[in-house]
């Protein structure tokens, strides 16, 4: 689905950025993780082309990315940045709808396919009881929900996530992956997710990309991501592997 | 010189027309209809009258004393609660209605007392054509910088006054006016024994800013008329003042400074070291003014005259 | 190094000091040693000359006081510029000069004129400290770093700007004297002021020594600064009060001055201070430097010009194109943007529709059939409804206008105090008249809406040019507007100060009225305003898109840049055309959008709407009382509007705990 080739990202001297190749898969739910400032989230920024690399190329199906308009990028690409804003003067439904811009335009008027959309994406966040609540009036992961409804109601084929999950408390994160993936698997998208938390990447992702200042220095499934030798020289601390007694999944957790 | 000349000449083409018009006009003004139409020339071009107007609206404070020197009392006037503080002379009577603020004048209030004549000036201009829906209107462009002002206040005037049927009446105002000047000026002159030294006239602002009432102000031309000279030269502006520093007025080496009251720092700025310093306190050549308007008619320059020769009598001439 | 840098500055200082005197007076350089010793002596009467004696007691209580000021002005500036961290601060934005203003309009009117000379500047002061301290309590702790209090300032300085321009148009002539005071002069005849300032002002010269810590540790944020053991609120206030103790006294002494506040502290940042121990004395050092200099440009120029020159337009003339410039460089780092709304859990009911609809219905009623002259309600005759139709249609539009414009600049800003003249449009407009008039001579009515619209289009243009660079971040527009509007407050005051019997007229005009509404103007102006605003709804999804961050938006497929700049300009346009036919109306903007959240409007699209009929409803109303409250004396909408807006925005505000605070 997007190919990113020889990108390179300097902030000053610093390199931020530095990759020699990289696909993003037609269907499945990657995970981005990696320490702060490992340029985890400049690589999503790159990808939803909120940052321009001087060098290098990025192709969404064969097509180079930068010559996309606004509005076909946002046809194919729905990108959700980190941070947002929990006060807002609209209510859920109204950015739900959003999510339809790139299809109706600005002076197009909403289509049934648009309502449909809408509807569609409300019902599968299960938030179709507040559409008319303010997003300010409603809880952290309502909110986030709704953001998550917005996107699926782009109905790109790519979906990408900055840390959707980083303001929740746990049951809600757990919940909002739980979205995602369902949402993938149903619909059979691309998802790309930012993620902390090594084992709520590891319970839902089909394919980690670990980063380390800069580069991506682990590609491959959560199983061999598990790995205790790997994850404490990607996190520079001692980390054991456990399995859980009930659940039997693996576990890292600090030694 | 020039203006002086100029107004010499007034003064005689007026006493002209007053003796031989004298008798018609008297007779005019009884009957109360004119022979045929009147043609007044305004700001705006000639305008055609078929009566004479008697039910008169003033909205501008310089034309409430040209109405009332020729005894005629307008039905309404603008903001006469600050007429009353501010111009006070000729006393308006408390039948006069107010009619709202001089900018933004009542217009259903005006159009349901039915004047039949609405006269405004300068700032107003703009309202000539809205106020002309409710009744004729004259209008004047009283300050200008282009012009003089005193001799366009004058026209306006003797305008009004033929409209009225009271032209010759306008005249001889504007002679008793010219003739009591020319009393004061003989004073003027016995009391400074002939040698008529400069004067300037200003009103403060504050402590340290100053306005100075140069060519086209009607303090400048009152004093012109009572025989003296600026002492401080002051290009022709609209309104005729001219904002300066108080110590600007330090450059007046030679010559009387007359000031109008009110001015509220009086005790700080009379008491500085500065102040004191000036040529013309240190000569004595200084004296106040009591409030007179300064933004007036005709009239207003004897008002002003006068005020100021009381001022000017207590100051001691200079012996050379 | 620094003790070098420090030196040079205060060295440089004596011979252009030297050199202005040189230019100003014709005294030989033996003398004016001499003069001074006098002075210091204790011995002036030995003085004796006028040169001498205006040298001893005008030029140099004017150095004195240029100096004083100038560094009490840039040391607070910089103090509050730090405190708020927002370089834009300055006594304008806080509103103090309003409230000296209006204290002082207030004291002319009611009190005899003998006790002006006496309590004028106490007033002043206190007015001065009153104002801004509001204008702090309605910001709230957590709004004053950033684009809040700034925000709260104008509001406040509108507010009483608008309570003062009413004043002043219903008592004209008094007031007269008060207009060189707006203006800001320097000019001195003795050492009173010098003599008055001088235990004020030295209080404020200690402030750095006692809080460049605290301003220190307010660099990483108010909570990591509490976190460190700072009591902040406590010291905050205390730095604050001092400051603007210094502000105000220095205002009540010459004026509006305040730019070099705005100014000095910009400078020093440029130049390359950064602690914020050393950028409180570089801009005390600057301010001082910066005030002699431009003071003495405003007296050369005296000598060239008819009227006097005050001190504070040469000041923010020369300054203002300074600042523009460094902010068009990006020095000035552009604040964050602040998302906040106010959040009201309502929704509209039948009642309060049907409330509303019969209120209005009731303001149109009023408003056609109520007869002023006969105290009584009759069927208009021909000749009222001619003059009564127009107004009525012009006040309904210009507020619905208003209220959109503001609706979208507050979507477009993210945050409810912003209002359509904080882009300086108004000022823009006045300007234009104001400088016509002048050039020719005629009444600023008669000059025409046709200048108005120019000279707020030509500001829009400027607003456009330096903010291209930006990609018209909004907080970085209001900044700017700000800018303009200081520099274009100071022409304004100038022309005022100087003026004849027209700056009345202009003072009519600058308080927005419905007076000079012809038929065809009105119909004009409704058929915009309605094009205009149906274009903000055909539009909605950007308005809604815009409400979000930027990478948000952009990621829905919105060019962000070029939808907010094509929003701005219909704002910028339906403000232009009210602007220019009925002047500047305040605080429309500001309320009805949020009166229409009161009422329920939920979605963008109902916002719109119910801003509109409200913001209509509401000048159609201040039109309305205008005409009848004192008759047969009207005041005008646009100020009756701004006043009760005022209070409802500040009754509002005292409700909540601040309006910022989410």
């Amino acid at each position: 689905m997007l190919n990113l080739k020889n990108i390179d990202i300097k902030r000053g001297n610093k390199t931020v950025l530095q990759l020699s190749h990289l696909d993003i898969d037609d269907i499945g739910l990657t995970v981005i993780l990696g320490h702060n400032g490992s340029g985890k989230s400049t690589l999503l920024k790159t990808m939803a082309r909120q940052i321009k690399p001087r060098y290098g190329e990025i192709l969404l199906r064969g097509q180079a990315l930068s010559a996309l308009s606004q509005r076909e990028l946002a046809q194919n690409i729905a990108y959700l940045p980190q941070s947002l804003p929990d006060a807002l003067s609209l209510t859920a439904k109204e950015v739900v709808e959003m999510g339809r811009f790139p299809w109706h335009g600005t002076l197009g008027r909403m289509s049934s396919q648009d309502k449909l959309a809408v509807f569609q994406a409300m019902q599968a966040t299960q938030i179709q009881d507040f559409s008319d609540v303010l997003v300010s009036e409603l809880s952290g992961g309502e909110r986030q929900r709704v953001w998550v409804a917005m996107l699926l109601a782009q109905a790109t084929s790519l979906m990408l996530l900055d840390e959707p999950t980083s303001a929740l408390d746990v049951s809600h994160q757990y919940e909002v992956m739980q979205l995602l993936k369902r949402i993938q698997i149903e619909q059979k998208k691309s998802i790309v997710v930012v993620l902390h938390d090594i084992n709520l990447a590891a319970r839902f992702a089909d394919r980690i990309l670990a980063m380390h200042q800069g580069t991506i220095v682990f590609d491959g499934s959560p199983c061999t991501l598990l790995d205790c030798h790997r994850l404490t020289e990607l996190y520079g601390v001692d980390i054991d592997v456990i399995t859980h007694p009930k659940s039997k999944i693996k576990i890292a957790v600090v030694a | 010189m020039r203006i002086k000349h100029i107004l010499d000449g007034v003064v005689a083409r007026n006493l002209i027309f007053f003796f031989l018009f004298a008798s018609f006009e008297s007779f005019a003004a009884q009957q109360n209809k004119p022979k045929s139409v009147i043609k007044i020339e305004d700001s705006r071009g000639i305008q055609v009258f078929h009566s004479r107007p008697k039910r008169i609206v003033v909205l501008t404070w310089s034309l409430v004393e040209s109405l009332m020197e020729l005894g005629v009392t307008p039905i309404a006037v603008a903001d006469i609660q600050g007429y009353n503080e501010w111009v006070s002379k000729p006393a308006l009577p408390d039948t006069v209605l107010d009619i709202g603020s001089r900018q933004e004048p009542n217009l259903e209030l005006l159009a349901q007392i039915k004047p039949d004549l609405i006269l405004l000036a300068d700032q107003q201009i703009d309202l000539a054509d809205e106020v002309n829906k409710v009744a004729p209107v004259l209008a004047f462009k009283a300050f200008d910088k282009h012009h003089d002002n005193v001799l366009a206040s004058r026209e306006i005037f003797l305008k009004i006054g033929y409209l009225l049927g009271k032209k010759a009446l306008a005249e001889i105002k504007l002679h008793e006016v010219d003739q009591k000047i020319a009393t004061l000026k003989d004073q003027l002159k016995v009391h400074f024994k002939g040698q008529l030294p400069k004067v300037t006239s200003v009103r403060f602002n504050n402590a340290s800013v100053v306005w100075v009432y140069g060519k086209n102000s009607m303090p400048e031309f009152a004093l012109k008329q009572l025989g003296f000279s600026p002492a401080m030269d002051l290009p022709a502006t609209q309104w005729g003042v001219v904002q300066k520093r108080v110590r600007d007025l330090g450059s007046i080496q030679q010559g009387i400074v007359l000031h109008f009251e009110p001015f509220n720092e009086s005790d700080r700025l009379f008491n500085s070291r500065l102040w004191k310093a000036m040529p013309f306190i240190q000569q004595q050549q200084f004296a106040s003014v009591e409030p007179r308007w300064t933004y007036g008619g005709p009239k207003s320059i004897q008002y002003l005259a006068e005020a100021m020769t009381v001022a000017l009598m207590r100051i001691e001439p200079k012996t050379p | 190094m620094r003790l070098i840098k420090y030196s040079l500055g205060i060295v440089t200082l004596v011979p252009v000091t030297f050199l202005l005197w040189q230019s100003q007076n014709p005294l030989g350089l033996q003398s004016q040693i001499n003069v001074i010793s006098f002075l210091l002596m204790d011995s002036a009467d030995a003085i004796t000359s006028f040169d001498q004696i205006e040298f001893a007691f005008s030029l140099l209580p004017r150095t004195c006081l240029a100096l004083l000021i100038g560094a009490a002005l840039g040391l607070t500036g910089s103090v509050l510029q730090q405190i708020t961290q927002n370089p834009l601060v300055s006594p304008l934005t806080l509103g103090t000069s309003s409230g000296a203003w209006l204290a002082l309009v207030c004291m002319t009117i009611g009190w005899p004129m003998a006790s002006m000379a006496i309590y004028g500047h106490w007033v002043a002061l206190l007015g001065g400290i009153l104002a801004s301290a509001s204008v702090i309590l309605i910001a709230g702790r957590n709004g004053i770093s950033g684009l809040p209090i700034v925000l709260a300032g104008m509001a406040v300085h509108m507010f009483l700007g608008a309570l003062a321009v009413t004043i002043v148009l219903l008592n004209d002539q008094s007031v007269r004297i008060l207009f060189i005071w707006g203006a800001g002069d320097l000019t001195q005849s003795d050492w009173f002021w010098v003599k008055w300032l001088l235990p004020k002002l030295s209080i404020v010269f200690f402030l750095p020594l006692f809080c460049f810590r605290s301003l220190t540790l307010m660099k990483l944020g108010d909570t990591n600064a509490q976190a460190r053991g700072m009591s902040l609120k406590w010291t905050l206030c205390l730095i604050i009060l001092f400051s603007l103790w210094g502000v105000s006294a220095s205002i009540t002494a010459v004026g509006v001055i305040g730019f070099v506040a705005l100014m000095a502290p910009n400078i020093a940042r440029a130049l390359g201070v950064r602690s914020s121990f050393h950028e409180m004395w570089s801009s005390a050092l600057i301010g001082a430097w910066v005030l002699l200099l431009m003071d003495g440009v405003a007296q050369w120029a005296s000598q060239w010009t008819l009227n006097l020159v005050p001190s504070g337009i040469a000041v923010a003339l020369l300054g203002a194109p300074y600042l523009l410039l460094l902010m068009k460089q990006g020095r000035i780092k552009d604040n964050q943007s602040i998302n906040t709304t106010i959040n009201i859990d309502r929704s509209v009911t039948p009642f309060k529709l049907i409330t509303f609809l019969l209120t209005l219905l009731l303001i149109v009623a009023l408003s056609a059939f109520y007869s002023p002259t006969l105290s009584q309600l009759s069927w208009p005759s021909d000749d009222q409804w001619q003059w009564r139709w127009p107004r009525m249609l012009g006040a309904f539009s210009a507020g619905a206008g208003m209220a959109v414009a503001g609706m979208v600049l507050q979507t477009l800003i993210r945050n409810p105090l912003a209002s359509p003249d904080i882009l300086g449009l108004s000022a823009g407009a006045s300007l234009s008249l104001i400088l016509v008039s002048m050039v020719t001579g005629a009444s600023v009515h008669e000059v025409g809406p046709f200048v108005a619209f120019v000279g707020s289009l030509m500001t829009l243009g400027l607003l456009i040019i330096l903010g291209r660079k930006h990609q018209y971040n909004p907080a970085f527009m209001v900044l700017l507007g700000i800018g303009l509007m200081a520099m274009l407050d100071a022409v304004i005051n100038f022309s005022l100060a100087k003026g004849g019997p027209e700056v009345f007229g202009i003072i009519g005009w600058m308080s927005g009225s419905t007076y000079h509404m012809q038929p065809n103007r009105a119909l004009v102006l409704t058929a915009i305003t309605a094009i205009l605003v149906l274009l903000v709804i055909l539009l909605h999804p950007w308005l809604k898109l815009l409400s979000l961050p930027d990478d948000v938006a952009q990621a829905r497929g919105l060019n962000t840049s070029t939808s907010r700049l094509c929003l701005m300009v219909i704002a910028a346009i339906i403000c232009a055309f009210c602007t220019s036919l009925l002047g500047p109306i305040a605080f429309v903007g500001l309320v009805a959008p949020h009166a229409a959240r009161l009422l329920g409007a939920r979605t963008v699209k109902m916002h719109i709407v119910f801003s509109c009929g409200l913001g209509g409803s509401f000048l159609l109303a201040a039109n309305w009382l205008g005409q009848v409250a004192l008759f047969p004396t009207q005041i005008p909408a646009g100020a009756l509007a701004s006043l009760i807006g005022g209070a409802y925005f500040l009754i509002l505000l005292s409700r909540r705990k601040g309006l910022l605070s989410v």
